[in-house]
């Protein structure tokens, strides 16, 4: 639901007749119940073995802790941890670029050995064509083809890690738009009097972004960017 | 080249500073967590770029770009600002606060690195 049209929806609440409610809650509340229903009403007997707490949960369904009430504090909860958690897997990502680049480093300082010894075999198959060496240099070039596909593979790999970083943003995104649904829950908490009651008021908080676009439509979206900022440029609105 | 990322998600603070360095502007990075707190990181440190979010507690994006365009030492400075928000008339509020060029979220390497280059061939 956008902001306006929830803003709408508040603004549609307010105007509503409460009296008429008010009305049906007093006579709901003057309205006599018969002892009787009450007192007819079986009790299990499992039930009463458990406890009053746990009856409670039985007849009610789920029985939240405090904490669990409190939507905001829940949800911030919820994206402090996604947070700290992506950070870990980010500074496993640079671990693995790390070691990938020390990799490539010791083949860096292997390569010059193997050329050399590449240069001195094929001195030996020029001279002497038909000894054992000629095998042995076919084995010698599969080697070093061996070494180049492992530096291409590291490549490979870092570029991955690369790529997973970047999809890391993701989860800036999804906090945003989490903000977004606490900043709807926090316009309903002013009119439903604490109900989702927490200690937010206390935080300083971002302003709730108003536009995330979605992953197929940001081609359009950079090119809207590029084509405002040369408008503006052309107007002289900007520099 | 100095370089300061200002962004309240540790998160994406590290991925624009991991991509600086994979395009070759990680000299340098100074961090902050909202407007405020860049502030008081540029009262002890010149910068040649600043990269800044919009949404932020404390002191907004777009607030602490009014604030440094109003000192005269940072005319020349230029901003990228890297945000989700991705409606005309919020660019172009971003734009004439003082932004040189604007990024929305997610940003690949090479956009920032474009979007840097253009920036700083303005400044030269």
């Amino acid at each position: 639901m956008a902001q306006n049209e929830i803003d709408d929806l508040i603004a549609e609440f307010n105007k509503a007749d409460k009296n008429g409610v008010d009305k049906v809650i007093e006579e709901f509340s003057s309205e006599e119940i018969p002892m009787k229903e009450k007192v007819e009403e079986p009790i299990k007997d499992d039930i009463l073995e458990a406890g009053l707490d746990e009856a409670q949960e039985k007849l009610t369904g789920v029985r939240f802790e405090e904490k669990e009430h409190k939507v905001i504090d829940k949800l911030d909860e919820i994206n402090k941890e996604s947070e700290d958690k992506v950070n870990k897997l980010f500074e496993k990502l640079e671990t693995i670029n790390e070691e990938l680049d020390n990799t490539e480093q010791l083949i860096q300082n292997i390569k010059p050995y193997l050329e050399k010894h590449k240069e001195f075999m094929e001195f030996f198959v020029e001279h002497f064509p038909k000894t054992a060496v000629k095998n042995n240099y076919e084995y010698f070039k599969n080697i070093i083809s061996m070494v180049d596909d492992m530096e291409s593979r590291i490549t490979t790999i870092r570029d991955n890690t690369f790529e997973a970083m970047d999809i890391l943003q993701f989860q800036d995104i999804t906090r945003q738009k989490i903000e977004r649904v606490m900043s709807v829950i926090r316009a309903l908490h002013e009119y439903l009097n604490n109900w989702f009651s927490s200690s937010y008021d206390s935080m300083p908080r971002a302003r709730v972004a108003h536009t995330i676009i979605d992953e197929d439509k940001k081609e359009k979206v950079d090119q809207e960017v590029e084509d405002i900022i040369k408008q503006m440029q052309e107007k002289g609105e900007i520099q | 080249m100095k370089v300061i990322t200002i962004d309240d998600s540790s998160t994406m603070r590290r991925i624009i500073k991991n991509t600086l360095k994979r395009i070759g502007y990680g000299d340098e990075i100074l961090e902050a967590g909202d407007g405020k707190e860049a502030l008081e990181v540029l009262e002890n440190n010149e910068v040649d770029l600043i990269i800044t979010d919009w949404n932020m507690p404390v002191m907004d994006g777009l607030t602490f770009v009014k604030t440094i365009r109003a000192n005269s030492k940072y005319d020349d400075t230029p901003i990228i600002m890297v945000t989700t928000e991705a409606a005309k008339e919020d660019i172009i509020t971003a734009l004439k606060a003082g932004v040189n060029n604007y990024i929305v979220k997610p940003f690949t390497p090479d956009v920032l690195k474009e979007k840097i280059e253009t920036v700083l061939g303005k400044k030269d």
